[in-house]
């Protein structure tokens, strides 16, 4: 079972590589407009879970609270693969 | 605080290929600095002086000007006698000439006792509408005298790979011809109308009144989804026209522009690509459903690739004929076009020692839908634009559209 850091820390790495040299330095705890996401790059990041996690977030229904930082993000991918 | 606002005339070719990014500012700015500085930053942007050639009739390429003429500085002030009188002037500006026919950038001004307008007429071959901001900003530390990076390598200008662009084209053309068995619904143009004009409708949502929307849109739609949360307001809004003309039983296909660019050092060069989404009209009657259908098609085309297939395609329109451009865009069966941009790439909150007030986006709109919705944002406002063909909608069934969409948002 992957765990709430390992899952942070492919996120990191998959918002660097989205957000190219738009992005800021990617830290857990910064909101995710702060580091130049929008719609599109945020599917990006959707679809990069996917592939890792073979889970489709945008159909589990994401809240506002789990989209704030890749932090929360990381804890809710980690709270959808809990079985 | 609605404004109908209205008419640019046209006796050219109009196939949307171009835009205006256009500054309210609340005094007068500097026309001795512009005058200065704005020829010899041109000059200093070496794919400015460009047009597409082909070699053998065969190859395109991107032609340098060896003996480039020089944008004027100068630029006449016309005096306006309110704001709606303003925006009549500017509108018919927006259908004029570029300078010398090759500088893709003309600027113009109008002022009223107590707004300055100055307006940057784009062509679409060459900029997208972050990219002309981005350009304006760099324009802006140039006045300064500060250093400014304005050439870059062809690679990052996307005009090499003509070989890819053609390929995607191809790829494009097979889905537009699997689409017209299709019964996608647009507004029919007046056959008594031989020219069209391109009108506008636009609002600025107060500060306040724009926050109320994204909330709204996160509540609804979730985090980041303001695109399908905006695109299903847009379809709301536009049904009732469709309906005006007993286009009921059918299918929306809209087209989305969406920026590609994934490094925003690149001034200019448009890098725009477009997304296509789809709506039986019944599905109007139920916002959410059909917010929840955009953000599945959203996810499902960003997945597919298809974005990139588009941008590979759109940078034929560099290279194409205008005549060629205008014929292919008069097949499209779209509804209309969308936009929603991030906010405005125009950091400064000044234009030539002036305080801007607002910046907005106006394309012109091509025969092909013939409308579309264009929101933007400047600061903490948000800017809401429907662009329109006078031979396929009234004056008054463009504002009432207008209004519609702002009320779905």
């Amino acid at each position: 079972m992957v765990t709430e850091n390992e899952i942070l820390t492919i996120l990191t790495r998959e918002t660097e590589i989205i957000l190219a040299a738009r992005a800021k330095p990617v830290a857990a705890d910064t909101p995710l407009a702060s580091l130049g996401f929008d719609s599109l790059s945020f599917v990006e990041l959707l679809i990069a879970i996917e592939r890792h996690f073979k889970i489709k977030l945008i159909e589990l229904g994401l809240k506002p609270e789990d989209t704030r930082t890749l932090g929360t993000l990381a804890r809710c991918v980690h709270r959808a693969l809990t079985p | 605080m609605m404004q109908g606002l209205y008419r640019s005339s046209s006796n050219r070719l109009n196939c949307g290929n171009s835009f205006q990014i256009l500054f309210e500012l609340s005094e007068e700015p500097s026309w001795t600095l512009f005058e200065k500085k704005w020829p010899a930053f041109c000059r200093s942007v070496p794919y400015l002086r460009g047009r597409p050639a082909r070699a053998w009739n065969l190859a395109p390429y991107w032609a340098m000007e060896t003996a480039p003429s020089e944008p004027s500085g100068h630029v006449p002030v016309r005096q306006a006698a309110s704001k709606e009188d303003a925006y009549r002037i500017l509108d018919e500006d927006l259908a004029g000439p570029f300078e010398d026919g090759r500088w893709p950038v003309r600027v113009s001004a109008v002022r009223t006792s107590e707004i300055h307008y100055v307006s940057f007429l784009f062509d679409h071959r060459l900029f997208d509408a972050r990219g002309a901001e981005l350009f304006l900003q760099t324009f802006h530390d140039f006045s300064l005298g500060l250093r400014v990076q304005t050439s870059m390598p062809p690679s990052l200008s996307g005009l090499d790979g003509f070989d890819r662009q053609f390929w995607a084209g191809k790829q494009l053309n097979r889905e537009r011809l699997a689409l017209r068995k299709k019964n996608i619904l647009t507004l029919e143009a007046d056959s008594q109308k031989s020219r069209a004009v391109n009108c506008f409708q636009q609002t600025t949502l107060s500060e306040t009144q724009t926050r109320a929307v994204f909330e709204r849109a996160e509540k609804q739609s979730g985090p980041f989804m303001f695109l399908p949360y905006s695109l299903a307001a847009a379809c709301r809004a536009f049904c009732p026209l469709l309906e005006s003309r007993q286009k009921i039983a059918g299918d929306f296909r809209i087209s989305v522009t969406r920026d590609m660019r994934p490094d925003s050092s690149r001034v200019f060069f448009n890098q725009l690509s477009f997304l296509f989404f789809d709506a039986g009209a019944s599905e109007t009657l139920d916002l959410a459903a059909l917010r929840e259908n955009f953000k599945k098609q959203f996810y499902q085309a960003i997945r597919g690739k298809k974005a990139e297939i588009l941008a590979d395609a759109s940078m034929l329109m560099r290279i194409l004929p205008r005549e060629i451009l205008a014929r292919l865009m008069e097949r499209q069966k779209i509804t209309f076009s969308f936009a929603a941009l991030a906010p405005s790439a125009y950091a400064h909150a000044r234009l030539l020692g002036a305080r801007i007030e607002n910046v907005l986006h106006r394309p012109r709109i091509p025969p092909r839908p013939g409308a579309g919705f264009f929101l933007s944002t400047y600061r903490t406002k948000l800017n809401v634009v429907f662009s329109y063909l006078d031979s396929l909608c009234r004056e008054d069934e463009a504002r009432s559209t207008l209004e519609r969409f702002v009320e779905a948002l």
